[in-house]
């Protein structure tokens, strides 16, 4: 019987070539559709932990909900170390966070105070890179980096002073006079409009916090340990009045947009595979019209229905696995040339503040298994229909048609 | 048939003016805007000098400044922190809605942009724009007598609301002040939803050359735990020559 069905798909060549293609063209591109958006949005994420608020976070309990001030982290360099020392831990990074008033020349703005320590948290989201105009953070005292948007706002350069008026942890008026020594691009333009980023040690001076912190960044070797990662640290620290929170919680409107954003994927990967499914059914419903004299010959040599039945669907599910060899190699080979080249978008996008200029593909399990799936499902399925047609023939008539 | 209408009709009158509005004899436009404009003057004159004391209370720390004040009319304001040592030397200068604060640590003065007048003044649960009071009760709200649930006999309550122009951001302000001599007791802030955001108490009323005002300010912020301003007239001059040069920039930097 299944001889039969090959022989069937090699009889008729163009026939088994169009009902391929129709197969192969719909998974390479659902194949390439998801490993366009897989791309699309591992990046974005990559894009906004990696470069931004790191993978996992390390606060005073409650810190996440209503920022303060007051809520510091004590001894954050042996926490480090203990963080550093977890498995699976690529880097970390203290912060200091603030809201003040920031005036050069005659403009003021308010602005977010923002302390770092350089030498970390360039290893930690390559700091360094941000910086469009001037220099990082020297050992020079009293030095500051303005985000790109607040220093067109305050209309100032590098080389000028800034004033900074904040009020420390012991309730007076603290201000001081830095020099602006770069202008930073972190890629998210509300940060960037209130960004001003401060030495660790000048933005603990200011503020009066003796050695603390509000946050410690952490940056994970990969992207999916991250759940394994954040309880390990959580284990290490071992502090209830500190909260580890992966970058899931941190960010969580962002987090809870995308998911939704995929959700509408979905729907778009759907309507490609009805397609793919319509295709096939035509091709493999005019197949079986075409060879009905056949069947009804077949069926006077007392072939069972079932027998039929399944010449039919044995012959569509061999070509549906040829397609998925074929268009597996198909799909693989152009969203790999996507991922390494890209496709620069005519306008900017951005994505929770982040801004795209470039969208790349990515490779992935995913992008194989799911229109795999999908195609041998739908090609089984519709051919369903037709086989049950073919089975049913009555020899007599079918015989008399030509 | 006629009489009896007439009858209860006085009746009616009588009663709408012994019970419904136990004010009505105040309750006048006229005398509403008195007693408002009496609550705008309260601690203005032609001119003021006073020393005051600041103290802000916060779960995290506790502080008292203390302030020396000079104001000229309805617009003009002059504010410099005398001690503790860490601000001495700070000054505000408010004129018409401009402000601006010197800073001798930076020797910048630096001006206030008007987006942060809503903003705590030095810290304190005092906005810039409450200690400069550039907004006049008188011109940007709305005004009238209400009797509330739990209105107290010898009290007036009056309920401002701003006028759509105003860049006022409560939604509306009750004061109640005392009827016998209008003087403020407190003041209730609400947001624009209706939800009381911060009371401000006036006691210890106290006699300056002839002025009567409370000399106690109390700021409860009602949405912040354990946060309280109260400031404190420790002595005051009103209706004294000033010299206009004291309301210039350049007595900011001034030592």
């Amino acid at each position: 019987m299944l001889k039969i069905a090959f022989r069937n798909i090699f009889r008729q060549r163009r026939r088994t070539v169009l009902t391929a293609l129709a197969m192969i063209v719909g998974f390479t591109l659902s194949s390439v559709f998801i490993g366009w958006s897989d791309g699309a949005y591992s990046d974005i994420i990559s894009m906004f932990t990696r470069n931004r608020i790191g993978h996992i976070q390390v606060h005073r309990a409650g810190y996440l909900d209503k920022p303060s001030l007051y809520d510091v982290i004590e001894g954050y360099e042996s926490i480090g170390e203990k963080i550093a020392g977890v498995d699976g831990v690529e880097a970390w990074t203290p912060r200091i966070y603030s809201a003040g008033l920031g005036s050069v020349g005659d403009k003021t703005m308010g602005v977010q105070i923002i302390g770092v320590d350089v030498g970390r948290e360039v290893k930690a989201t390559q700091f360094d890179r941000k910086i469009t105009r001037g220099a990082i953070f020297s050992d020079a005292a009293r030095e500051a980096i303005l985000g790109v948007g607040l220093a067109r706002i305050l209309k100032a350069d590098v080389g000028r002073e800034i004033v900074l008026v904040t009020q420390g942890t012991d309730g007076a008026i603290a201000n001081d006079l830095y020099t602006i020594i770069g202008i930073a691009k972190s890629g998210d333009k509300a940060t960037d409009r209130m960004a001003c980023y401060l030495h660790i040690n000048d933005a603990q001076d200011l503020l009066v916090l003796n050695g603390r912190v509000h946050e410690i960044a952490v940056i994970a070797e990969a992207l999916d340990r991250v759940p394994k990662i954040t309880a390990a640290i959580e284990a290490q620290i071992n502090d209830a009045k500190l909260e580890v929170s992966p970058w899931q919680v941190v960010a969580k409107s962002f987090y809870r947009a995308m998911q939704a954003d995929r959700q509408g994927d979905l729907i778009g990967r759907m309507i490609i595979m009805l397609i793919v499914a319509i295709g096939v059914l035509n091709t493999v419903l005019m197949s079986v019209l075409e060879r009905t004299r056949e069947y009804g010959v077949l069926k006077a040599m007392g072939t069972k229905p079932s027998q039929i039945f399944g010449v039919v669907v044995a012959e569509v599910t061999f070509i549906a696995l040829g397609s998925i060899i074929i268009g597996a190699m198909c799909g693989a080979s152009l969203n790999y040339l996507l991922s390494i080249y890209g496709i620069s978008l005519p306008q900017e996008f951005s994505y929770g503040g982040i801004v795209f200029q470039t969208m790349y593909a990515a490779v992935t399990v995913r992008s194989l298994a799911i229109p795999a799936v999908t195609v041998l499902v739908s090609a089984i399925f519709v051919s369903l229909f037709p086989a049950l047609r073919a089975a049913r023939i009555a020899p007599a008539s079918a015989m008399r048609t030509h | 048939m006629r009489i009896l209408q007439m009858v209860y009709r006085l009746f009616l009158m009588a009663f709408v003016i012994l019970f419904a509005n136990p004010v009505a004899p105040l309750a006048s436009e006229r005398d509403v805007e008195s007693i408002v404009r009496k609550i705008d003057e309260l601690y203005r004159s032609k001119t003021s000098v006073a020393d005051m004391e600041m103290q802000i209370v916060t779960p995290h720390w506790e502080r008292t400044l203390s302030l020396r004040v000079w104001t000229k009319g309805m617009d003009k304001t002059f504010i410099r922190i005398d001690a503790p040592k860490k601000e001495k030397g700070v000054t505000t200068l408010r004129i018409g809605n401009e402000m601006w604060n010197y800073l001798p640590k930076t020797n910048k003065v630096i001006k206030v942009p008007p987006s942060m007048m809503m903003g705590s003044w030095m810290g304190s649960d005092f906005t810039n724009d409450d200690l400069v009071k550039e907004s006049s009760m008188l011109n940007d709200y709305t005004y009238d007598l209400i009797v509330p649930d739990d209105a107290q006999p010898g009290f007036l309550y009056i309920r401002f609301i701003p006028k759509e122009d105003s860049p006022i951001v409560w939604g509306k302000l009750i004061t109640a002040v005392r009827a016998d001599d209008l003087i403020p007791v407190w003041q209730h802030f609400y947001d624009e939803k209706g939800n009381l955001m911060r009371v401000l108490n006036f006691k210890e009323i106290v006699s300056f050359g002839g002025k009567t005002i409370p000399s106690l300010m109390e700021m409860v912020p009602q949405n912040k735990d354990r946060h309280k301003t109260v400031m404190r007239y420790l002595k005051a001059e009103f209706d004294v020559q000033i010299d206009d040069d004291v309301f210039t920039r350049r007595n900011l930097q001034r030592k």
